[in-house]
């Protein structure tokens, strides 16, 4: 484990309590001065999860599954997921990266060059 | 909102039916997750499965339009068995009262029905009469001839059996929903518009007060029906008489047949005629005087004959009966259901006046996709106004808490807040009227308006909070305003706003709390009084002491002679006790003073007023009936299972425009279609659908249809498909979910399918309008359309692109 380990913060998301109304993903464009992007709805499999993939312009995306629960009365439940960088530890995508785009800093974050 | 958005944190129960609170008012759940914390249960009765649905404890599915049928069922199961809350609905309901010997129901219809006319005679809906004019009471629940026993033989139709058959949902599901409202209290309703918009939503949301009374839910922390408003100031725009019946603080709008104050008041009662008089003065000043009855005359006075709605308009424009249209902040474009004929209608306008952020659907109808503008000869103007942060005022929530708020910049351009473009035009109009002597223009020239242009809405809120006449002070509450003409209020709702000389919506105190709560006293100002938690008084019992000691909202002090407590007491006086026939109104606003599980027609009068004929005040009666029943929706899969020769609602005037209104039947269009808005977009799409990081997240309109309809059409999510009804179809992408399911409902299969009506040509995100499907009856009381149920035809286009 890299000696910056002590020094990170971490952020929890309590998925069980996310409602899917998709506010965070609105933010995140309006902080960070983003576009929007052109999408098409719908496909199956999806549900509202717009836009499909994390890009340059869309940092963070919430999944929409409808995943079996015998227990529940329609025999499904809903769930929702954040998806963004997760700034791991060991970030795979920065030693994956061909052209080592993707770098872990000291304090932190994993960063792309642009 | 009886209650309030935190206020939902104290809930053990919610029952949210006709709302998809987690898409729609997305903020609420910040306190429904709170109160799932500490264990409620959140139930979520609705045809299509949501993010609402997600979130909740127990999902039930039911048909678009039943709701009535559902929530009979569970009010009879909770009489049946006696599970109701007896000593506050013996005491704080109309129970023990003797209903009127001929009062009946019989064969779909209740007494006084004409069927000529569709109209109810509504004399034996009342009670039987003391020699003070006073309902007789009995001492029993169980004496045949009082209001409970009515009720009781009125719901013993809507056995579990019944409501399922009717509904679709299973009666296993309909009595763990009645156990889990019994079992967990205090437990709040939550609503929107799929309770309302329907042909029976006047009666829809009748049931939750019936229910909530049976169940002591009404006065209490975490307790209420609990109308989810759509848009911010929604509530203040209701309160500030946007509705056409109304005036300012739910004042009957004077009619044809009430030429004078006085007739006015024999229907009304001179309770709330006192606040006619100070609206009066807050807009005639000096020139309302006893002699003049105030200027009642001047007041335009709308014909009974009349529809005076927004479907109204557009049918009274297609007629060539309106001339001239001013269209502020709605775009019936888009919004209006059965748009043919709304567009028919905007089409014969000789003039439009639209005062909007954006060119809308509304103000560029005449060149719309398909027509020719030169077949359209309506003279259009477009003013532009000012967005919420770019002018200052008051919104109102949900909660009634009204809220300053500050302007952040300057508008754009040329464009003007809402009441500068008002004013404006107000002193043009009045100028252009000056030399007339013409009795129709002397309202405009009587009325006072002289607001400065610094501080202008402050001033206005100012008139609306009111004035002591005599001393040119703001009130410190309702209680200040008097009858003679001496003090002023443009709505007496919010009587007391600049309490102290001060504006209290100002204030912003979000620590104090000393019930614990989540009451906030010194945050905003909410009304009535500050008043959090309406019909309070119902929290406590004959001797004005909390029923749950436990969790004290207010109560009587019997040291101190008064009513007290963490909110403000909702009694008549503060300092009649329950000693008195004041110190028992819990529902003061209704003439009996108690919750009403029949809304009977009555008029309370006093026995020591000075003029016989004039009632003290009259209970409101909705037309079509004083006890909520089922009926099917106009366009309607099946039949109706209690009473097969009254299908619809017998209020029901439908078509009103012959050839411009048809009614679909199953054989042709074998599906329910249920439309709503979305978290993505907000109504007409008109500001939303311009902002491209809502618009990347819902694209474009869908159609979600259940897997198995979607099999047995081959259709697949993606793929182009036509919905059309009756009225008129759109073509929009299918998606094919899990969430959507078919319903076995008497004995049939009944598919609903679901599609958001957000949606118009203008703006940066456009797509078909839903609308042009949906049906324009309305309810005979509200005047909402049944946009949550018609029927429809699904089928595949061929070659239509998948994505």
């Amino acid at each position: 484990m890299p000696d910056h380990a002590a020094l990170n913060r971490a952020t929890l998301i309590d998925t069980t309590k996310c409602i899917g109304c998709r506010s965070c993903q609105v933010s995140c464009k309006a902080w960070n001065d983003l576009p929007g992007v052109t999408t098409q709805a719908p496909a199956a499999g999806m549900g509202f999860q717009e836009p499909r993939l994390l890009s340059s312009k869309t940092y963070v995306v919430i999944t929409d599954k409808l995943v079996g629960d015998p227990e529940s009365s329609e025999g499904f439940r809903q769930i929702f997921a954040k998806r963004q960088c997760m700034h791991c530890e060991e970030p795979a995508c920065a030693s994956a990266c061909p052209v080592t785009a993707l770098h872990k800093l000291d304090d932190g974050p994993v960063v792309y060059s642009k | 909102m009886n209650n309030h958005w935190v206020d939902l944190k104290n809930s053990k129960v919610f029952l949210i039916e006709g709302s998809n609170a987690a898409e729609n008012h997305v903020m609420s759940m910040k306190w429904i997750r709170k109160a799932q914390e500490n264990g409620a249960i959140i139930i979520h009765v609705d045809p299509r499965y949501t993010r609402t649905s997600a979130a909740a404890d127990i999902y039930a599915r039911i048909r678009a339009g039943a709701d009535i049928a559902f929530l009979g069922a569970v009010i009879n199961y909770i009489l049946e068995h006696k599970l109701y809350d007896e000593p506050y609905v013996k005491l704080h309901t109309n129970a023990l009262m003797l209903a009127h010997q001929e009062f009946g129901f019989e064969d779909g219809v209740f007494s006084g029905y004409d069927e000529a006319t569709r109209h109810y005679e509504i004399a034996s809906w009342g009670y039987q009469l003391d020699g003070n004019r006073k309902p007789k009471k009995t001492k029993s629940l169980d004496d045949p001839h009082c209001v409970f026993a009515q009720l009781k033989k009125h719901y013993s139709r809507y056995t579990l059996e019944m409501g399922s058959q009717i509904s679709g949902i299973p009666v296993e599901t309909i009595k763990k929903i009645a156990d889990t409202l019994v079992n967990n209290k205090p437990g709040t309703v939550m609503y929107a518009l799929g309770m309302t918009q329907h042909t029976v939503g006047v009666q829809n949301i009748r049931c939750y007060g019936v229910l909530q009374l049976l169940l002591g839910n009404i006065g209490v922390p975490g307790g209420g029906v609990n109308a989810l408003r759509g848009e911010p100031n929604v509530q203040g725009a209701c309160d500030m008489a946007v509705l056409n019946g109304y005036l300012p603080g739910y004042l009957s709008y004077p009619a044809h047949n009430e030429p004078t104050l006085e007739a006015w008041t024999k229907n009304y009662g001179t309770f709330r005629a006192k606040f006619l008089v100070n609206n009066m003065k807050a807009w005639f000043g000096d020139n309302a005087t006893a002699e003049n009855d105030f200027g009642y005359a001047w007041l335009p006075k709308r014909s009974l004959k009349l529809n005076h709605t927004v479907y109204g308009f557009f049918e009274s424009a297609y007629k060539g009966d309106l001339k001239m249209l001013y269209v502020i902040g709605q775009n019936p474009m888009v919004t209006n259901a059965n748009l043919s004929l709304t567009f028919e209608g905007m089409s014969k306008l000789e003039t439009l006046v639209v005062h909007e952020l954006w060119e809308t659907e509304t103000a560029s109808f005449w060149h719309r996709p398909g027509v020719d503008p030169k077949t359209i000869q309506t003279e259009v103007f477009l003013l532009p106004a000012a967005y919420f942060m770019e002018k200052d005022g008051t919104i109102t929530g949900s909660g009634r808490m009204v809220q300053w708020r500050y302007k952040a910049v300057n508008p754009p351009g040329e464009a003007k807040s809402d009441l500068e473009i008002l004013d404006t035009l107000f002193h043009k109009v009045r100028d252009l009227y000056k030399d007339s002597i013409d009795p129709k223009d002397q309202p405009i020239k009587a009325a006072v308006w002289n607001y400065p242009k610094e501080g202008m809405s402050e001033a206005v809120l100012k008139e609306i909070g009111g004035f002591d006449l005599k001393t040119g002070l703001p009130v410190n509450g309702i209680a200040d305003l008097q009858a003679d003409g001496s003090t002023s209020s443009g709505a007496w709702i919010y009587a007391g706003l600049f309490k102290g000389g001060k504006n209290l919506t100002k204030r912003r105190d979000s620590k104090t709390d000393p019930s614990g709560l989540g009451i906030y006293p010194g945050f905003a100002w909410t009304w009535p009084g500050n008043m959090h938690i309406l019909y309070n008084r119902a929290s406590c019992d004959e001797k004005g002491q909390p029923f749950d000691p436990k969790h004290k909202l207010v109560w009587w002090d019997a040291e101190a002679k008064k009513w007290t407590g963490f909110d403000t007491p909702d009694v008549p006086v503060p300092t009649d006790g329950p000693d008195t026939p004041n110190g028992q109104r819990a529902f003061r606003m209704n003439g009996e003073g108690v919750g009403r599980l029949l809304a009977a027609s009555y008029k309370d009068y006093d026995p020591k007023a000075a003029n016989k004929e004039l009632p003290r005040d009259s209970s409101y009666v909705p037309k079509d009936g004083p006890m909520p029943e089922f009926y099917e929706p106009v366009e309607s899969p099946t039949h109706n299972a209690l009473h097969p020769e009254v299908k619809n609602n017998p209020c029901l005037k439908y078509p009103r425009v012959k050839g411009m209104q048809p009614i679909g039947t199953k054989e042709e269009f074998p599906y329910v279609l249920m439309t709503s808005s979305l978290a993505e977009h907000w109504c007409a799409g008109s500001t939303t659908r311009n902002v491209p990081w809502l618009s990347e997240l819902f694209p474009e309109p869908v159609v979600e249809l259940p897997e198995k309809l979607a099999k047995q059409l081959g259709i697949q999510t993606g793929d182009m498909v036509k919905v059309h009804s009756a009225r008129g179809g759109i073509t929009v992408k299918a998606e094919v979910t899990r969430r959507m399911q078919a319903l076995q409902i008497n004995g049939h299969e009944v598919t609903t399918v679901w599609m958001p009506y957000n949606w118009g040509f203008k703006g940066l995100n456009t797509g078909p309008s839903t609308n042009y499907i949906t049906i324009d009856a309305t309810d005979p009381g509200a005047g909402t359309q049944e946009t949550k149920a018609c029927l429809v035809n699904v089928t595949r286009v061929e070659g239509g692109n998948r994505a």
